[in-house]
């Protein structure tokens, strides 16, 4: 076997491991979406392929609870959420990277902190806070506490601090001020770790399920996570089909915006690491 | 039936307008908050809104907390907060005698009426929602239910058998009889123990007695062997998440669940329910006994009286025979007062389908589960020595001693 | 590295640059801080304190003293979450490091399926807990799941899943697994794209098989980027329990998958004991803690060494 044909055939080899991989990977979506379409006397030990395809399984799980308006209240919160972690961090890695204060490994501790901090522990007291404040059962009390991040502030600070000092001098030269330079510099050349700062942001936010769950009673604010983790209450419900075709429902929605922007949402996630 | 509802509403508007302090009166708006989702949490919402619709004083407003634990961890952090989550709070049995111990439940028995509505209900319902008998009542039953048993005619008649045995000694020859002839475990054993209690205390044994757990007494020890021997032989199968799917796919013959599972078990069966589903009653060893389980209705303590009035009047409501009935047909739980059961609408309604009426007719049997408040922890303990037993084949006799001496420290007093 | 950049960038230049001192820096760290304060440290000492309490949200807390800590330490159930945990915590970690490297290797790799492969192993990640949960407890029936299905078509006997203690753990392990591992995976991706084509293309033409550069250049290269993963997949799963609680398999059977942060929520909202489960978040506070210091401490180590 010469070279050349052992190329080959290692070429073969990666790309069948490469598909069988991706498969397997990709199976429990799969099973996941014939499954929402099936029976529920079809779902265990009959064809994979669904022989009749029950669209009234979608219907079911959209009546019986406004997952519309959970997707909607979900969007929002954590748009918001990303954003404002966006803006607390840069801030702060701002501080943190460019400028020189008394205290400042104490306040970078203080950040880093909150990471070994296990969040669901402080759910009485965060509770007793919120409800202080009169959040309960309104956007602020699904935002505000996670508008900070302590991951975020050491992402961007390490960006910062190997962004070339020549930039800080030029912009000096131009008159920019302090947030002029961070806003219109800094942070659109650190883009990438801002996006991957986002992406991880927003996906923590879409999934958290106790605090919502413990901040809100009323449908107007449920999140689509409290909403689907809801089916799954082994009183109420037997439609295993219904609660694919709910999960479904929460699902596809990320998925689609993932698979279109592929590219880029790897690459940002990819990011998050690469400045460790 | 509805157009009627009107009339009477409309007249009673009309007796009203001559007190025009009433008449211009705003609603009470209350909370309710429960527990219950899919199926049954659709029917509340239809009762609520059906309440709503038939009278103009209280407006109910319905709040899901996911689960019976969802609903006790937001009373929970209402108590922290000094402002109930609620008005009404939809408390599982095992979980409002905490509760009301310690001082956070409205004693119902001052309430206007509560006399004429608590002597209606079953005695199990009375010694439920006041175990020690001083006369204080802090929860109301609400949706009740007990275990039946749940069959597979056609995988019993496959081993010569017509129906289950009545009592658990005659169990472990039939099983295997099952196992033999079907290739399928005769039946699923839970080992969250709602059943274990009701098999005990038809064995004369207690679960908690003198301060700790009494599984350790002969009478518990026998049903624990019992089911162990089944299991290990194979002809019995340990209930998990799946088991209800399974049974209704002829993989396991029989199993053990509430009354208020049929509708469930009847949705996931479809066109077999007719045929591979019956009902018979909880078997026993010594006389018949049966656990009742489910939830109760609670108003916390620390809301307006308004609202504690309002909340009575949506308690007194449900508590009536026509709503008993609305709400059994649609989720077979067991109804509460005796008066239900004289209705001639519940009775034709009985006869409707096999096995509607057996966890009323288990009634007379039923005795309330354990209400030490102890016994909240104690059953997660309890699940786990069994699992260790049956899963892990652990020794009975060490693992429930075991068990007894560790659980011992929550039913001290505090 | 600090101390290098401090070398280069004279503090004096810095200064003279965007300002400085406390009053200069603060506007900037006060977003972040008033919501740590509020939302993170403010709660955690509230939590420090009612850890010596036997606070149960019923009634006023009384103190304690170390009682809640004692009872803690002699307590076989946390012994035994905490053993579950650990095992949870370490074996997801190890898969994600390891296999999350070889996947990053699999992902370079320019073949027909690149593109596909990247975003199948990426997809779950974006695919929320509780869905992912949902999804894999069906397929996880022992009588009929697909995975059993599979099995059997593969000539092997089922398994029981997440209905058996001995597997009940090592499923959870799976699907934290499948949901977890593309973070890290794209994550090794870029640091191995980072690596200059040259100096793998030089070992090559000195005759080194491609585990030979794996092993003496790529995955030293890649030490910083496992540092960052180390840490991150650590501290998040010794604090993850949300499987747990949409898996419903309540810890067990016989305490099986009874992780942690799932311990703590039971005792604080099912049994009544929220003064013990605050006694037990602080230990798992001090224990994330440590665990980051000590890999801080090997971090800046190696960074000497180099």
């Amino acid at each position: 076997m010469n070279a050349k044909t052992r190329h080959l055939w290692g070429q073969r080899g990666l790309e069948a491991l490469s598909l069988l991989i991706a498969l397997l990977f990709l199976a429990p979506l799969l099973w996941l979406f014939l499954g929402a379409f099936k029976a529920p006397d079809g779902l265990f030990g009959g064809p994979l392929i669904p022989p009749r395809w029950e669209w009234e399984n979608f219907l079911e799980a959209w009546h019986s609870a406004p997952f519309g308006r959970f997707l909607i209240n979900s969007l929002i919160v954590s748009s918001l959420t990303t954003l404002l972690v966006g803006l607390s961090s840069a801030l702060a890695a701002f501080a943190l990277a460019r400028m020189e204060f008394p205290l400042k490994p104490l306040a970078f501790l203080l950040a880093l902190g909150t990471l070994m901090i296990p969040g669901d522990a402080l759910l009485i007291p965060n509770f007793l806070t919120i409800r202080n404040f009169g959040w309960i059962n309104s956007y602020w009390a699904l935002i505000v506490p996670f508008a900070a991040s302590g991951f975020g502030i050491f992402l961007l600070r390490n960006a910062f601090l190997q962004t070339p000092r020549e930039l800080d001098d030029s912009a000096r030269l131009d008159g920019a001020t302090p947030l002029t330079f961070l806003f219109r510099i800094l942070l659109p050349v650190n883009a990438p770790a801002l996006s991957a700062l986002s992406v991880l942001t927003f996906l923590s936010s879409w999934n958290a399920l106790v605090w919502p769950f413990v901040a809100t009673n009323r449908n107007e604010w449920r999140t689509a996570q409290v909403g689907l983790a809801s089916f799954n209450n082994i009183e109420g419900n037997t439609d295993i089909p219904v609660v694919l075709a709910a999960t479904f429902i929460v699902t596809v929605p990320v998925l689609l915006v993932y698979f279109l922007a592929q590219k880029w949402f790897i690459e940002s996630a990819a990011s998050s690491g690469l400045k460790g | 039936m509805k157009r009627l509802n009107r009339w009477i509403t409309a007249l009673g508007l009309a007796a009203t307008l001559g007190a025009p302090a009433l008449a211009q009166s705003k609603p009470v708006e209350i909370t309710l908050m429960y527990g219950l989702g899919g199926r049954l949490g659709e029917i509340i919402r239809a009762t609520i809104d059906r309440y709503n619709k038939s009278q103009t004083e209280v407006v109910v407003r319905g709040e899901f907390a996911d689960s019976y634990e969802g609903v006790l961890q937001k009373a929970l952090a209402g108590i922290a907060a000094g402002q109930p989550a609620a008005d009404l709070l939809q408390l599982e049995v095992a979980l409002w005698p905490r509760l009301a111990a310690a001082g956070q439940l409205t004693d119902l028995a001052t309430l206007p009426g509560f006399k004429a509505m608590y002597d209606g209900f079953w005695p199990v319902f009375r010694r439920q929602t006041d175990p020690d008998g001083d006369g204080k009542v802090y929860a109301v039953p609400w949706n009740n239910s007990n275990p039946v048993t749940y069959y597979n005619p056609q995988l019993l008649k496959k081993a010569g058998f017509e129906a289950p045995p009545k009592r658990w000694t005659e169990y472990r020859e039939f099983a295997r009889k099952v196992k033999e002839a079907t290739g399928v475990p005769a039946l699923a054993i839970p080992s969250f123990p709602w059943v274990l209690e009701g098999a005990v205390f038809s064995n004369d044994g207690e679960m908690v007695r003198g301060g700790r757990l009494a599984l350790n007494e002969p009478a518990a020890l026998e049903v624990i062997n019992t089911w162990t021997q089944m299991i290990r032989d194979g002809s019995a199968v340990v209930e998990n998440a799946n088991t209800t799917q399974d049974f209704v796919a002829g993989k396991v013959a029989i199993t053990f669940q509430s009354v208020a599972s049929r509708p469930g078990i009847k949705a996931l069966a479809g066109d077999k329910f007719k045929s591979n589903v019956r009902v018979a009653n909880l078997p026993y060893f010594k006389k018949p006994v049966v656990p009742v389980g489910g939830a109760t209705l609670a108003i916390p303590k620390g809301i307006p009286q308004d609202h504690v009035l309002a909340a009575w009047k949506f308690i007194q409501w449900l508590n009536t025979p026509e709503q008993q009935l609305a709400w059994i047909k649609e989720t077979n739980y067991v109804p509460v007062t005796r008066a239900t059961n004289d209705l001639r609408a519940f009775q034709s309604y009985l006869l409707t389908e096999q096995g509607l009426g057996q966890g009323m007719l288990q009634l007379p049997t039923a005795r309330p589960r354990p209400a030490d408040p102890g016994y909240v922890q104690a059953i997660q303990e309890i699940r786990k020595t069994l699992e260790d037993i049956w899963l892990n084949n652990r020794p009975v006799e060490p693992a429930i001693n075991d068990l007894v001496n560790r659980t011992q420290a929550l039913f001290k007093q505090p | 590295m600090a101390v290098a950049r401090r070398f280069t960038n004279p503090r004096s230049l810095s200064i003279q640059r965007f300002g400085g001192g406390l009053g200069g820096a603060l506007p900037y760290l006060l977003p972040a801080l008033v919501i740590f304060v509020l939302f993170s440290y403010y709660p955690l000492l509230r939590v420090l304190y009612l850890s010596f309490t036997d606070a149960d949200l019923l009634r006023p807390p009384q103190w304690v003293g170390l009682e809640n800590y004692r009872k803690m330490l002699l307590s076989r159930e946390f012994l035994g979450s905490l053993g579950v945990t650990a095992t949870f915590a370490l074996a997801v970690t190890a898969l994600e490091v390891g296999l999350g490297m070889a996947l990053a290797f699999l992902m370079q790799a320019k073949t027909r399926f690149q593109s596909l492969l990247r975003g199948a192993v990426f997809a779950p990640v974006v695919v929320s807990t509780v869905s992912a949960a949902l999804i894999w407890q069906y397929m996880m029936n022992p009588n009929g799941g697909p995975l059993n299905a599979g099995l059997q078509t593969l000539g092997l006997p089922p398994l029981g899943w997440l209905t058996r203690p001995e597997t009940a753990l090592a499923s959870v392990i799976l699907i934290a697994f499948w949901k977890g591992v593309g973070l890290p995976a794209v994550i090794y991706l870029a640091g191995l794209q980072a690596i200059p084509k040259e100096l793998l293309e030089a070992a090559r033409v000195d005759g080194a098989t491609t585990w030979q550069v794996a092993r003496r250049i790529t995955i030293p290269l890649l030490a910083p980027t496992t540092m960052v993963v180390l840490f991150l997949s650590l501290v998040g799963t010794f604090q993850s329990y949300g499987l747990i609680l949409v898996l419903r398999t309540d810890g067990g059977p016989v305490g099986s998958t009874n992780l942690l942060g799932y311990h703590i929520y039971q005792n604080a909202f099912q049994y009544f004991q929220m003064g013990y489960a605050c006694a037990l978040s602080v230990f798992l506070f001090l224990l994330l803690a440590a665990l980051a210091w000590i890999q801080f401490r090997l971090s800046e180590r190696r960074v000497h060494y180099q």
